[in-house]
């Protein structure tokens, strides 16, 4: 199939039309990584796909990191990707795609291990990542992994856009930064980072009791302040930690 | 469609959450996938060999398709039909099928819990998976009547159901209780008192009822504490019922925005945690029709 599905478009039009801003935006990307898994992997080959968000930067600053909000795969890769989830910098693809404001496409391991030497995903051997921009503003990274070689052939290509394209319906105008705003920093690799997202969930109970002594918070707004720490402490982890 | 007739279909679509929801058809869809892993396969009851003779299934209440998708792409040799009552979901699960390129994956608007479109005898296997969110406790027995007419002599009509959230955690252990009330309290439980889901000891005497014979069953458990795969899912499954079942909730009046306001971010707390544990049973009973 060479193009999304009209079926596809209206049922994202009707998440956008039905639900409340929050809603509507988990809706979207949910519905939207759904069909991308749907589309193109009909034949259970194995595909993984991801959505990357920017974390929010404190106060004025610059948006240092990406964060992995949700994904879904088929085999080898589990049908939803939540475990893997972690920081991107600009040592990533998804980073560098974001920094860039254009799309990259990587058609061999070999091809990524050149440029993103610290990026790996198991099992990967093509991938794609398209920034999420809305009017030069950027929010995000959609990123696909193939473990085919030269997967992303052109039609491919030209459809993973249009799913970025439509991905942007699943943003509220905050969560959309200038590209002169990303000045990303560089994350450790997953693995070392792997320790520290486990603490996250907690983490955020705890800022929970702590904020809402003051007033009452989301558990949205504890996750959105510890990110910024976590971020924080993993741009700046000790030389030990990272050998 | 014209406005008298949006407003027909709603009326008579008897689903306790909204079917139309997009989020809801993304959750089903995940959840159709969670299922199936869950219980070994499509048909963990039955081996591949029972199924060479099988040439036509319909699947009741079809959601999105994951069901109907994942036979057709199985078992290419038959020829699998969903209904369900929402335009737009059979609109959804039809442009599925189209660029899963399954041919065998057929789809149509119906309401189950009138005379279904289709010639008596027409399937060798009526199947219905999770239907208890529409199917009311007093037209069950019409429903099933229904079903077995379009089933054909010696076919088998299969129900699955669960009971779900046994856990460890209070808030969650709440929640689903609430569930589990306001069900009852919709008339959609056959709950005495709307302690549990109450359809799990139902399935075979509703199935017994209708008159469907040499009725077997089997159980399987999802546990989806927090150190198992399945956490991840059930997760994601929980956080999209916290928000679809609001409506039902305070028209059911099981609690107020307030105290679900709370309710709603304990869960979330609780189901993070290292030592969250929870379980689902879902319960499968199948026979034939003499």
């Amino acid at each position: 199939m060479q193009e999304i599905p009209s079926a596809f478009y209206e049922q994202v039009i009707q998440a956008y039309t039905s639900n409340q801003p929050l809603l509507r935006c988990s809706s979207i990307r949910v519905t939207i990584i759904q069909q991308i898994v749907s589309q193109l992997d009909p034949a259970l080959a194995g595909i993984a796909a991801s959505i990357s968000v920017c974390v929010p930067p404190h106060q004025d600053g610059g948006v240092r990191s990406l964060r992995e909000y949700i994904g879904r795969g088929t085999a080898p890769w589990h049908s939803h990707l939540e475990n893997r989830l972690g920081f991107l910098g600009i040592e990533s693809p998804q980073g560098h795609a974001i920094a860039q404001g254009r799309s990259i496409v990587m058609q061999s391991h070999e091809e990524k291990v050149i440029h993103y030497p610290g990026h790996h995903v198991a099992w990967e051997k093509s991938a794609i990542a398209c920034p999420l921009i809305q009017a030069g503003n950027v929010a995000g990274c959609l990123y696909i992994s193939s473990p085919q070689k030269d997967f992303f052939e052109e039609t491919l290509t030209s459809i993973a856009q249009s799913y970025a394209n439509l991905l942007t319906l699943g943003f509220l105008p905050h969560e959309f930064y200038n590209l002169k705003q990303i000045t990303l920093g560089i994350m450790p690799p997953n693995v070392v980072q792997q320790p520290h997202l486990q603490k996250f969930q907690p983490r955020v109970s705890q800022r929970m009791r702590e904020l809402q002594k003051c007033k009452p918070v989301s558990r949205s707004d504890a996750e959105t302040s510890v990110l910024q720490d976590m971020e924080e402490e993993l741009l700046h982890l000790p030389y030990q930690e990272l050998a | 469609m014209t406005q008298d007739n949006r407003e027909q279909e709603q009326s008579d679509n008897t689903y306790l959450i909204d079917a139309e929801s997009a989020l809801e058809m993304a959750r089903l869809l995940d959840q159709d996938k969670v299922l199936t892993r869950g219980m070994n396969g499509i048909f963990s009851e039955q081996e591949d060999s029972d199924l060479a003779s099988v040439s036509h299934i319909l699947d009741v209440a079809c959601g999105p398709g994951g069901w109907v998708h994942e036979v057709a792409r199985q078992y290419p040799h038959i020829e699998v039909t969903g209904i369900d009552i929402s335009k737009n979901t059979i609109s959804y699960a039809k442009a599925h099928a189209r660029v899963l390129n399954l041919k065998n994956a057929h789809f149509a608007v119906m309401n189950a819990l009138k005379p279904l479109d289709f010639p008596d005898e027409s399937f060798d296997i009526v199947n219905m998976r999770t239907v208890v969110g529409f199917v009311p406790p007093d037209q069950w027995a019409t429903y099933l009547t229904e079903c077995k007419r379009v089933l054909r002599s010696g076919g088998i009509m299969r129900l699955t159901e669960g009971e779900y959230g046994f856990t460890n955690k209070p808030a969650h252990e709440t929640f689903m209780a609430l569930l589990n009330l306001a069900q009852h309290r919709a008339r959609h439980s056959f709950s005495p008192t709307g302690h549990n889901a109450g359809m799990l000891p139902m399935l075979r005497p509703l199935l017994k009822q209708v008159g469907i014979q040499n009725l077997q069953s089997r159980s399987h458990v999802i546990d989806y504490s927090f150190d198992m795969e399945a956490h991840v899912e059930g997760v994601e499954d929980i956080k999209y019922i916290l928000e679809l079942i609001q409506p039902l909730f305070f028209a059911t009046k099981v609690i107020t925005p307030e105290e679900y306001a709370k309710l709603h971010e304990q869960v979330l707390e609780e189901i993070q945690m290292e030592d969250f544990s929870g379980v689902t049973i879902m319960l499968t009973v199948w026979g034939e029709k003499p």
